[in-house]
C-alpha cells in the first residue's frame, strides 16, 4: 500500500495537528481532516496516549450513572415527571460523555442508555411531551431491538399523538421479538377498544 | 430473519463492488485509507510530533483496519455464495483475496507499530480499536437522535396546523348548517303564520 503524505504543523497551544499550508484542522484544499484525531488525542492527553487494557474496569462512572437513574426513578414513582426527566437526562449525558477509548464503554453505554431512555420516554409521556417521548423510545428500539419495552414506549408515545395505526405497528413489531409480552398484547387490545368506540 | 433476507443486503452492497471491480481492472475494494495516511504523515513529519498524536493516530488507524476486516468478512460469505451460483468469475475472487491479505498485513503492521511505543501494547491495541468502533456507533446515535427529533417536531407542527384548519372548516360548516336550519325554521314559522292568518 502506498501512502499519501500530508504536511503538518502543530497549533500554538500544542493541542492540535493542523495542515502546514493553511494552518487548518479541517482543510478542504489539502483534503484532510485532522479533527477526529485531535479530539481523540485531547481525550488521551492525561494518559499521554496510553490506553488502559480493554478489560480494565472503570466503575465510578457506572455507579454515577446508575445513581442518577435511581434518583430519577424515585421522582417518577411520585409522579414528579419533570424532576425525573432532569435526572434521567443527566444520566444519559454522563453515559454518552465517556471517552471513545474507555474500556468496555461500548457495552456499558448500551446497557445504561436503554433503560434510562426508556424511563425518560415514560416520564415525557407523563408530561404529555409526546415528541420527546417518541424520540427516546425510538432510540431504545435501536439500542435493543429485541427488548419489548422500547416498542411499548414508542407505541404509547404514538397513541399520545393520536397516531394509532403507527402505535399498533410498533406494538406488533415488539411482539415479533417478544411474542409472550403481556404488556404489548394488552396495549394492542386497548387501542382496538378505543378505536371501536370512536367508530 | 430468514437466511435469504439476511443475505439480500450484503448482496446488494457487494453488487456495487462487483460492478466497480469488474468494470475497471484494478479498482481497489476500499477507498483511500486516510487514517493510515495520517499516521505515516505524522511519523515522517519534518519536526517530530509528540507521541500522544502518534499513538492516537495509530488507534484511529486500528479502527479503520477493524472496520475493513469486518466488512470483508461479511462480503466474503456473499461472494462465496455468488461464486457457487456462478454469478461472478474467479478473477473477482482473486482480487478479493488480495484485499483480504492486505488487510491482514495491515493488522500485523499495527500490532508491530504499537509495540514500538509501549511494550505489550500490540497485544491489545486491536481489541481496544474494535471496542472504539462499537462505541463510536453508539455515539453516532446521539447525532441521529437530534435528527429524529428535528423531523418529528416538524411533522408534529404540520399535523397540528392541519388539525387547526380542519377544525376551522368544521366550525364554518356547522355555522352554515345552523344558519340554514334557522332559516328553515323561520320559513316554516312564516308559512304557519300565513296559514293561521287565512284561517282567521
Amino acid at each position: 500500500m502506498s501512502e499519501t503524505l500530508y504536511s503538518v504543523t502543530i497549533s500554538k497551544d500544542g493541542d492540535k495537528i493542523l495542515c502546514l499550508s493553511h494552518k487548518l484542522e479541517t482543510c478542504t484544499t489539502c483534503s484532510v481532516d485532522w479533527a477526529p484525531l485531535n479530539s481523540l488525542a485531547i481525550s488521551l492527553k492525561s494518559l499521554n496516549g496510553d490506553t488502559p487494557p480493554p478489560n480494565a474496569h472503570n466503575a465510578p462512572r457506572n455507579a454515577q450513572v446508575s445513581r442518577l437513574r435511581e434518583e430519577g426513578n424515585k421522582h417518577f414513582k411520585k409522579n414528579e415527571y419533570a424532576e425525573a426527566v432532569r435526572y434521567y437526562t443527566m444520566a444519559v449525558e454522563l453515559s454518552w460523555s465517556r471517552p471513545l477509548w474507555e474500556p468496555m464503554a461500548f457495552q456499558f453505554v448500551r446497557e445504561e442508555l436503554a433503560p434510562v431512555l426508556s424511563n425518560r420516554a415514560a416520564a415525557y409521556t407523563g408530561l404529555k411531551l409526546y415528541v420527546e417521548a417518541l424520540v427516546d423510545a425510538d432510540i431504545v428500539t435501536k439500542l435493543r431491538k429485541d427488548w419489548s419495552k422500547g416498542w411499548f414506549r414508542k407505541g404509547k408515545a404514538l397513541i399520545g399523538m393520536k397516531r394509532l395505526d403507527e402505535a399498533v405497528a410498533a406494538f406488533e413489531e415488539g411482539l415479533e421479538y417478544e411474542p409472550d409480552s403481556e404488556e404489548l398484547r394488552k396495549a394492542i387490545a386497548e387501542v382496538d377498544k378505543t378505536a371501536g368506540k370512536n367508530e | 430473519m430468514t437466511s435469504s433476507s439476511s443475505l439480500l443486503l450484503p448482496t446488494l452492497y457487494l453488487g456495487g463492488c462487483v460492478i466497480a471491480m469488474s468494470g475497471t481492472k484494478s479498482q481497489p475494494l476500499f477507498g483511500p485509507n486516510e487514517a493510515r495516511d495520517q499516521y505515516y504523515s505524522l511519523l515522517s513529519a519534518d519536526k517530530p510530533v509528540p507521541e500522544l498524536f502518534l499513538k492516537s493516530a495509530l488507534l484511529r488507524r486500528g479502527m479503520e483496519a477493524v472496520k475493513r476486516v469486518s466488512q470483508l468478512q461479511v462480503e466474503k460469505q456473499t461472494l462465496q455464495q455468488l461464486m457457487r451460483q456462478g454469478t461472478v468469475g474467479d478473477s473477482l475472487w482473486v482480487e478479493f483475496q488480495i484485499a483480504e491479505q492486505q488487510e491482514m498485513a495491515e493488522l500485523q503492521e499495527i500490532v508491530g507499530e504499537a509495540n514500538t511505543f509501549r511494550e505489550g501494547w500490540g497485544q491489545f491495541v486491536l481489541q481496544t480499536a474494535a471496542q472504539m468502533v462499537e462505541h463510536e456507533k453508539l455515539k453516532e446515535l446521539q447525532v441521529e437522535m437530534g435528527r429524529i427529533r428535528e423531523k418529528e417536531e416538524k411533522d408534529a407542527k404540520k399535523r397540528e396546523e392541519r388539525e387547526k384548519i380542519e377544525e376551522e372548516r368544521e366550525k364554518v360548516k356547522k355555522e352554515k348548517e345552523r344558519e340554514r336550519a334557522l332559516e328553515e325554521l323561520l320559513k316554516a314559522e312564516e308559512s304557519e303564520k300565513k296559514k293561521g292568518g287565512k284561517k282567521k
